[in-house]
């Protein structure tokens, strides 16, 4: 038995991975580790009706398993950005400014067509009427019309109390304007939950549950 | 938090009970060979009353192993040896020669047996 709990645990893992190997094309609307929950679970059980001779407890323990580690991995995903990059990924930008950034659509193996096909899903069907197109971590791709009033985007520049310094860089708001902000809100880094910004300097704040802004 | 420390208890349990099933499988297969090998020799010795003993203690054994056969990863492996335990059985009460090749053939099973129950790179791949 504890060869099919460790065959479950390298199993799993390897999936998650090579789910991420394969990009976000293949993802739908789940997470790769929560797409491979559901696909391994339900072949187990499958396995488990069809084979009497099998002792049912060789489907239950693999099945309990598995759900064990999805839950053990969001728990360590919530915990550790650079985990959850590595095992979620991040979004992705492949429209800025109404300019289609080829070389990432290539990187994510998106053709121009499956661009297209997602911007009628969401009932857009001129892409110069794009503003930013973003690649979900699921696959998914969000679209901004040029349509809509107003402003760039905001962006994500503190996550969890780590400064975004990729999203940061897309503004030319700077390191310096972010810990003046802190400073006005008498905020620390390690205490923000979120802060988006917009290249206008307009901002929102969302301190930690635990933790009161002294501002 | 509690269902993430539930899930680390429960995974922690799960391979506690992994951990305890080798364990018990390999001891029962040590015991089982030894029992087995006491049949053969007191065969070939000439002594019959002892061979029925041994192979008493063996079929006893195999069959109380049979309660816990949810901890055995290859059902079809377990009733090869089911079989071959079964024609021991007969050739004993016919004090036939076979009985010794039989013994030989339950040997080797038993011990392919417990070498498929450790959590070693071959049997994992």
């Amino acid at each position: 038995m504890l060869i099919i709990i460790i065959r479950t645990i390298l199993l799993f893992l390897l999936i998650v991975f090579s789910l991420r190997l394969m990009g976000k094309k293949q993802l739908g609307e789940l997470q790769p580790s929560e797409l491979v929950t559901t696909i391994m679970i339900s072949n187990i059980a499958t396995l488990a009706l069809e084979d009497a001779s099998t002792p049912m407890l060789m489907g239950v323990i693999p099945i309990l398993m598995i759900v064990c580690l999805d839950v053990i991995l969001s728990g360590i995903l919530l915990k550790n950005a650079r985990i959850r990059k590595t095992v979620s990924g991040t979004a992705r930008v492949v429209i800025s400014d109404g300019v289609v950034d080829q070389a990432e659509l290539k990187n994510l193996r998106y053709t121009i067509d499956d661009l297209t096909e997602a911007m009628r899903d969401q009932g857009i069907f001129d892409i110069s009427q794009v503003q930013y197109a973003i690649v979900e971590t699921t696959g998914k791709i969000n679209f901004l019309q040029k349509e809509q009033p107003a402003k760039n985007p905001p962006e994500i520049i503190i996550r969890d109390g780590e400064l975004n310094r990729d999203a940061l860089d897309r503004t030319p708001l700077g390191e310096g304007w972010v810990m003046k902000i802190l400073g006005q809100n008498k905020a620390k880094l390690p205490d923000v939950f979120l802060m988006s910004a917009d290249p206008d300097g307009n901002y929102q704040l969302v301190m930690k549950e635990d933790v009161k802004c002294g501002g | 938090m509690r269902r993430i420390v539930i899930c680390i208890i429960l995974a922690l349990v799960i391979l506690a009970g992994g951990i305890c099933g080798v364990i018990y499988t390999t001891g029962f297969s040590d015991g089982l060979l030894t029992e087995v090998e006491a049949v053969a020799e007191n065969f070939e010795r000439g002594d019959i009353e002892a061979a029925k003993q041994a192979f008493s203690r063996v079929k006893t054994s195999w069959d109380g192993f049979r309660d816990f056969h949810i901890l055995v990863s290859d059902q079809e492996h377990a009733l090869e040896i089911t079989m071959c335990i079964t024609r021991m059985e007969s050739l004993l009460e016919q004090e036939e020669d076979d009985l010794l090749t039989e013994c030989a053939t339950a040997a080797k099973l038993i011990e392919v047996f417990r070498h498929e129950q450790l959590p070693n790179i071959t049997n994992i791949l």
